[in-house]
């Protein structure tokens, strides 16, 4: 496999043999890795110094199944470490077939000077003008894009708010339909993007440049296997493709854990009206979809398509992230404007959680009232027009909470916190504080161990240490280039050794199942040190004060844990 | 005891008898457990249920409070 290297600045583009050390890593484990290699890290990160790297996974452009996730990572803007965004769509995919491991992107153009960067099915690049883009939207962008180059490309892109630089900024991607619609959504990637002046990337599918699977035999017998367990357990076979990630917002509110109202109550009053079962509902009734093929190559279908009335589309996929952010946080029970919400946020290229969040501490501080619909809207056009109170909002909650005179800001350096509040579920908080991402959904969540009994949510037992073995999880699950939804099937001992005989099959190395942990562990610990060169410390590991001082109904409760508790999380 | 059960994901296509938007009243003997619940409604294991009352996750053995609503969710992961 190859890496792409781009320099914005002087406009070179090279082609390289993936260097040695690199090789064998993939996704989140290859950006973060080398991000601390390889990038200053008291660097300005929209600066010429910053990488922003765009990684796939180790099983991208192989036949697996749900392969198609690339890591996006950088120096973030939002939280001043280390950053790995990644989406699924079509791009990563794509991007593994035409036998790129990574396409490495620093330097920085002229200041508004924009290009794309188009891929050809020779695994080749060159960069091309694009400041007729200038300003676009995402969706029109992506349309102008294949109709000059051919709508089987896969396209990865910044919208207005990538351009302004805006700290919530995204990396939209293009879902099997076309649709920008797969974010990589966090950390302020887009902005990093936006900086060094790159509008997209264009990527052809229907490479045929992958390096070839090493034991095609085993590999086929271990993926068969994998693809039955995966379709055997009713979260993934069943409840996905009928719900999509909407399924979580009964549990979570049936836990008193879904942070409403920015975070003053743990049940949303309106939580019926905007849940799994009320989306599915509405689709049927509108000719909309459940069960929707987000991704390239997945079997899972967790996606959907939202309509309007008329049975117009209005946004794909609208997820449970999006419906708790410009929901439950922002007083919002009417799906029809959280799906409008959710297009807007994807079309200006804008993280809908930071943004949701961003709203509601407004909100919260008497801007407008909660549950206000058309504020919302209105909020996210001044975003997308780069007015001053844009900037404000685009900039994310804790910028938000600095102009309203607000400290009830739910964010971890300086990133929203999830769907699950810290006081109700106590090691997600855990999670949030100490993520190398900051607050962060993917990087830890525990969720499915208190719908399980393994863990109450309510006590300390048990917490730091689950903690601790899921953030090393999905920090090795995220260079797999698989959806984290398949990787959850893989917790027996059994289905273990089948997935290191899967690893081993697909680079022919020597792994056992410890290596998939050590993996994650090294990962960790790269960033780790990458955010203390950078000057984080221990007191960027914290929760906001409110969680500790506030209790949250149903359960009254406050964050438990002490200072030296939270510490002795990355103890390994 | 009387519990006013609601079923969500795809545990309502599961229990069609169970199933209705505003939930179904059942009646059990006093005492009854989450586990006694499932056993009644012929809930598989192997479906991944978890029981929640009054804003928790009832462990198998917890009992049930008269006059309760009892939500039956499935097994979800975050991401
Ligand atoms: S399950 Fe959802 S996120 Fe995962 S690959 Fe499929 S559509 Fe994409």
């Amino acid at each position: 496999m190859n890496f792409i290297r781009v320099n914005m600045s002087s406009r070179e583009v090279k082609i390289e043999k993936t260097p040695d050390e690199y090789k064998g890593i993939g996704g989140r484990g290859l950006t973060s890795i080398m991000i601390n290699e390889e990038v200053p890290a008291d660097c300005d990160p929209l600066g010429p110094d910053n990488k922003l790297i765009f990684a796939v996974g180790m099983f991208c452009g192989t036949s697996m199944f749900n392969s198609s996730r690339v890591s996006i990572g950088a120096k973030s803007p939002l939280t001043g470490g280390i950053k790995e965004a990644n989406v699924g769509g079509t791009a990563g995919a794509a991007i593994g077939r035409l036998g790129i491991a990574a396409i490495i992107v620093d330097g920085k153009a002229d200041e508004g000077d924009l290009s794309i960067l188009k891929l050809d099915l020779e695994g080749n690049a060159e960069l091309i003008g694009a400041n007729e883009y200038k300003g676009l939207r995402t969706y029109k962008l992506v349309e102008k894009l294949h109709a000059r180059f051919g709508e089987k490309n896969a396209v990865l892109c910044v919208g207005p708010a990538g351009e302004y630089k805006m700290k919530s900024a995204s990396i939209q991607g293009t879902d099997v339909d076309g649709h920008p619609c797969r974010a990589a959504g966090r950390g302020g990637m887009g902005a990093v993007m936006g900086a060094k002046g790159l509008k997209a990337v264009i990527i052809p599918q229907g490479g045929k440049k992958a390096d070839p699977v090493i034991d095609k035999e085993t590999f086929s017998e271990a993926s068969k296997a994998f693809a039955k367990l995966v379709q055997a357990n009713p979260f993934e076979g069943e409840l996905l493709p009928n719900f999509g990630t909407a399924a979580l917002v009964a549990p979570v509110n049936s836990m008193g854990a879904f942070p409403s109202y920015n975070a003053t109550k743990g049940e949303f009053d309106g939580w019926q009206k905007v849940s799994g079962e009320a989306l599915a509902n509405n689709a049927k009734e509108r000719n909309g979809q459940t069960g929707h093929v987000g991704c390239s190559q997945c079997i899972v279908r967790c996606s959907n398509v939202y309509n309007d009335k008329d049975g117009n589309y209005v946004s794909s996929a609208v997820e449970y992230e999006t419906l708790w952010s410009m929901g439950g946080m922002t007083g919002i029970d009417d799906l029809d404007t959280i799906a409008r919400l959710d297009f807007l946020c994807d079309d200006i290229g804008l993280d809908t959680m930071n943004t949701g969040v961003a709203i509601a501490v407004a909100m919260d501080a008497g801007y407008r009232k909660f549950g206000d619909k058309e504020a919302a809207i209105e909020i996210l056009e001044e975003i997308a027009k780069g007015s001053e109170i844009g900037h404000v909002f685009g900039n994310g909650p804790v910028r938000v909470g600095q102009h309203f005179n607000n400290a009830r800001v739910a964010a971890v350096k300086n990133q929203s916190i999830a769907a699950y509040d810290p006081r109700a579920m106590i090691g997600n908080g855990i999670t949030f504080a100490t993520s190398t991402m900051g607050a962060d959904h993917t990087a830890g969540n525990m969720v499915a161990m208190y719908l399980g009994h393994i863990l109450d949510p309510l006590k300390k037992e048990g917490q730091i240490e689950n903690s601790r073995e899921n953030q090393i999880f999905c920090a090795a699950a995220d260079s797999m280039g698989l959806c984290l939804f398949v990787m959850y099937s893989i917790a027996s001992p059994e289905a273990k050794e089948m997935f290191t005989r899967l690893v081993n099959a697909r680079l022919g190395s020597t792994w056992t199942v410890d290596d998939f942990r050590n993996l994650g562990m090294r990962i960790l610990k790269a960033e780790k040190e990458f955010n203390m060169k950078a000057g984080l410390t221990k007191d960027d590991d914290r929760l906001p004060e409110f969680f500790y001082k506030e209790p949250l109904p149903p359960h009254n409760v406050v964050f438990p844990f002490t200072e030296e508790e939270i510490d002795s999380t990355y103890n390994f | 005891m009387k519990v006013r059960i609601r079923l969500f994901g795809v545990l309502g296509k599961k229990l069609p008898e169970f199933s209705a938007p505003e939930g179904i009243e059942i009646e059990l003997p006093d005492g009854s457990s989450a586990a006694d619940l499932l056993e009644y409604m012929k809930v598989s294991a192997d479906w991944g249920v978890a029981v929640a009352m009054d804003s928790r996750i009832l462990k198998y053995d917890d009992l049930m409070r008269d006059g309760a609503e009892i939500r039956l969710l499935q097994m979800v992961h975050g991401g």
